[in-house]
């Protein structure tokens, strides 16, 4: 495997039909995009087949990506919406259906080592906490605080302004902090959700 | 008084120069809210930032994107010439034929085939229904004929929708939840390896068993070409587990 081959050179391989390349492409990028799924549908089965999606559609729109983004930017962006795909389809999933075990177990980590047991424990919490907020608070934390992607990045990926980004990641870390119940005072009054400006409600003197 | 929102999060990651820090300083210590949120903030990075990354990634995830790209790059061709033979059978009415599987050399044009692909899938729209619907023959004629009263009544404007899924509503039980695109995919592909031509347009797609085996159903609406309006509705039936041929029946539009 040649490492000093760019994500351009594999993807233009594989529109000429190298299977290889293809691969080679997907096998660069799955850990981080299968981490993003986890994170934002929140359990592995799930997780799993957004995953496959997203790399299916980014199979079938190769022959549309111009360039203009970074490859990973691309495949995030259909990661993204594969994600949202889930979800919406898990919403519509009819009551009337026996809820499966695996529904009923979210943010699967596979076995926990042993040293890493509080690490794994802390990891459940914010994982059901982040499950508790809103979707787009969801997105952007995992791409910013989990991913550790820059703001730019996301705001590339989600394709909205960087201060909608930046004012998402506040409001998603506050809204994370009161589901888990961290912090002062819950229920005193938090600015009003975008848009930006804030209501200038709550202002005390010094 | 304007909250600066989005200074809030770099005072939080600490990226502030420092004479904006020093602006955010002087905020936070009039505004009780805003150090609020710090302090909260402040906790959920570090939680999130704390997180343990999942213990493995699946195997398989490039399995449906490899497959699409390498089954539409061999059969497409063949496939394109046996749809009329296979349409005509159809609109005989014709039962449980077995038709061989296509050969698979050919052409290399993944363009084409990620093209086809998608058009196979309908875009977005077609998606695999889990349902517990156990068919068989008669059920089956039974889905059809139901397929065919509820698209006639929905034409005359009886029904603003149709509803989930046809079979379902034929055998009396509940209709289920729609799976992924890379399921919806790999149904697909499992059908048209059974039934060769597997012409005309899948409206419908279901996860179904057929006398007990698990099987997929897919509803084609076939016409006699030439741009004109599909006449007929077959239901075809394949195994899950090595795609051969169940059932298969047709109804008049």
């Amino acid at each position: 495997v040649n490492a000093a081959q760019s994500d351009e050179d594999l993807l233009r391989r594989s529109l000429d039909g190298d299977a290889a390349a293809f691969g080679l492409l997907i096998e660069r990028h799955q850990d981080r995009v299968y981490r993003v799924c986890l994170r934002i549908v929140g359990n592995a089965e799930d997780a799993r087949d957004a995953a496959q999606d997203a790399f299916l559609t980014a199979f079938r729109k190769l022959a549309q990506f111009r360039g203009d983004a970074a490859f990973a930017t691309w495949l995030h962006r259909i990661a993204v919406n594969s994600c949202y795909d889930s979800l919406r389809r898990k919403k519509r999933r009819p009551l009337l259906h026996p809820i499966r075990a695996e529904d009923e177990a979210p943010f699967e980590l596979g076995p926990p080592v042993a040293d890493h047991a509080e690490e794994v424990a802390g990891t459940l919490d914010v994982g059901r906490a982040l499950s508790e907020i809103r979707e787009d608070h969801r997105i952007v934390l995992v791409l910013a605080d989990v991913e550790d992607m820059a703001y730019e990045e996301i705001a590339a990926i989600l394709d909205v302004p960087i201060g909608t980004v930046k004012s998402r990641v506040h409001r998603g870390r506050v809204a994370l902090a009161e589901a888990l119940g961290i912090g002062p005072d819950a229920t005193r009054s938090r600015h009003a959700s975008e848009p930006t400006t804030g209501s200038g409600t709550s202002e005390e003197a010094p | 008084v304007t909250h600066p929102i989005e200074l809030l999060t770099s005072y939080v990651d600490g990226t502030l120069k420092p004479a904006e820090r020093a602006s955010v300083d002087r905020h936070l210590s009039r505004c009780l809210t805003c150090r609020d949120e710090v302090t909260l903030a402040t906790g959920a990075r570090r939680a999130l930032r704390s997180m343990a990354s999942p213990s493995s990634t699946p195997a398989d995830l490039a399995v449906p994107a490899l497959a699409a790209m390498q089954e539409g790059a061999s059969s497409r061709p063949r496939w394109a010439r046996l749809l009329p033979i296979a349409a005509a059978a159809a609109v005989v009415g014709l039962l449980a034929i077995s038709i061989p599987r296509i050969g698979s050399d050919g052409g290399n044009d993944t363009r084409a085939a990620a093209e086809a692909d998608a058009a196979d899938a309908s875009a977005d729209d077609l998606r695999l229904l889990a349902t517990d619907t156990d068919l068989n023959p008669e059920s089956l004629e039974a889905a059809a004929e139901a397929y065919v009263s509820q698209r006639t009544a929905s034409q005359e404007g009886q029904t603003a929708e149709a509803a989930p899924n046809a079979s379902a509503a034929a055998s009396g039980s509940i209709p289920a939840r729609s799976l992924s695109a890379g399921k919806t995919a790999q149904a697909l592909r499992c059908l048209r390896s059974a039934f060769a031509g597997f012409p005309g347009q899948v409206t419908r797609l279901e996860r179904v068993t057929f006398e007990g085996s698990p099987a997929y159903l897919a509803y084609v609406l076939e016409g006699p070409g030439a741009g004109q309006p599909a006449d007929a509705v077959t239901l075809w039936v394949a195994s899950t587990t090595d795609c051969s041929i169940l059932s298969l029946t047709s109804a008049s539009l």
